[in-house]
């Protein structure tokens, strides 16, 4: 093929200077510009980190607070958490037999109260998988 | 002569063996756990405690009635996890809608708890009175105390 054995020589001169001239093209990034964009990522990157410790304090006294709230002020008491509020007919704070005896005594004159419910609560009081419903 | 030789042989190693896994194995007992309530001069209406051992190496496997006839009938507690063997503790609770003079004042066995015991260690009993009530239904001072047999 004649055209692949074209050497430089062959080509028209205004061909061959222009070849050259893209050849010698390397792009340059002045060091003023790499500096300013530097400087302007580190600002734009440096306030994102800035943001986020601003919002790590609270967020740390947050989760301290609740804590707190969780184990100091209301300490973990399995056997003694919650049950109905209509449970506690005497309003003791806390269900037990009393409140299953003052139910059954009120049942004599109130025919709606049955004795299923009775016997429901009591069941409960005494219920080990739920001792947690003890008091209100 | 050698095979019955070596037949005793074998019997003594079976008879060690099985002497060997006796020792090993843990020791089960039964024992009943009495529970009495001092409600004074107070007429007992309501009574409700718990009991459990302290290492909770016991069973409940049932509950006798108390020995006054306002309470002869079963108590309740939580017969589901008694039948599944499963009450390493038991709530017991009762009352009765008797008037006064049919309830027991003073010292009374309210109950019986029957308890199966794992190991050769007694148990540590651990006995609470949650609630003790008058006719009325208001809270009594009570003493509860147990006695093992």
């Amino acid at each position: 093929m004649p055209e692949e054995k074209q050497t430089l020589s062959d080509l028209p001169p205004a061909l061959i200077q222009g070849l050259r001239s893209h050849d010698g093209a390397t792009p340059m990034v002045p060091r003023s510009v790499d500096k300013a964009i530097l400087d302007r990522a580190e600002a734009h990157f440096g306030s994102r980190r800035t943001s986020r410790r601003r919002w790590a304090l609270p967020a740390a006294a947050a989760a301290a607070a609740v804590l707190v709230t969780v184990f100091v002020v209301q300490p973990f008491e399995p056997a003694r958490q919650t049950h109905s509020i209509a449970d506690d007919i005497d309003g003791s704070g806390s269900v037990d037999v009393l409140d299953a005896f003052l139910l059954a005594r009120q049942r004599v004159d109130d025919p709606s109260i049955t004795q299923a419910r009775v016997d429901a609560l009591l069941g409960r009081i005494v219920s080990l998988s739920n001792e947690e419903d003890h008091q209100t | 002569m050698r095979r019955q030789a070596a037949m005793v042989f074998l019997c003594l190693i079976a008879n060690t063996l099985a002497y060997a896994e006796t020792l090993s194995a843990p020791q089960t007992r039964f024992a009943a756990v009495d529970v009495y309530l001092d409600s004074g001069d107070k007429a007992l209406a309501a009574w409700q405690f718990e009991l459990a051992d302290h290492d909770a190496r016991i069973q409940v496997v049932g509950i006798e009635s108390g020995e006054h006839p306002a309470f002869d009938e079963p108590p309740h507690y939580d017969r589901d996890a008694v039948a599944a063997g499963k009450a390493d503790r038991v709530a017991v609770a009762d009352f009765s809608l008797a008037t006064a003079g049919e309830l027991p004042k003073g010292q009374t066995r309210i109950a019986t708890v029957h308890v199966r015991i794992e190991g050769d260690t007694p148990p540590d009993y651990h006995i609470a009175l949650i609630a003790a009530g008058d006719t009325q239904g208001q809270p009594i001072p009570a003493k509860i105390s147990i006695s093992k047999r």
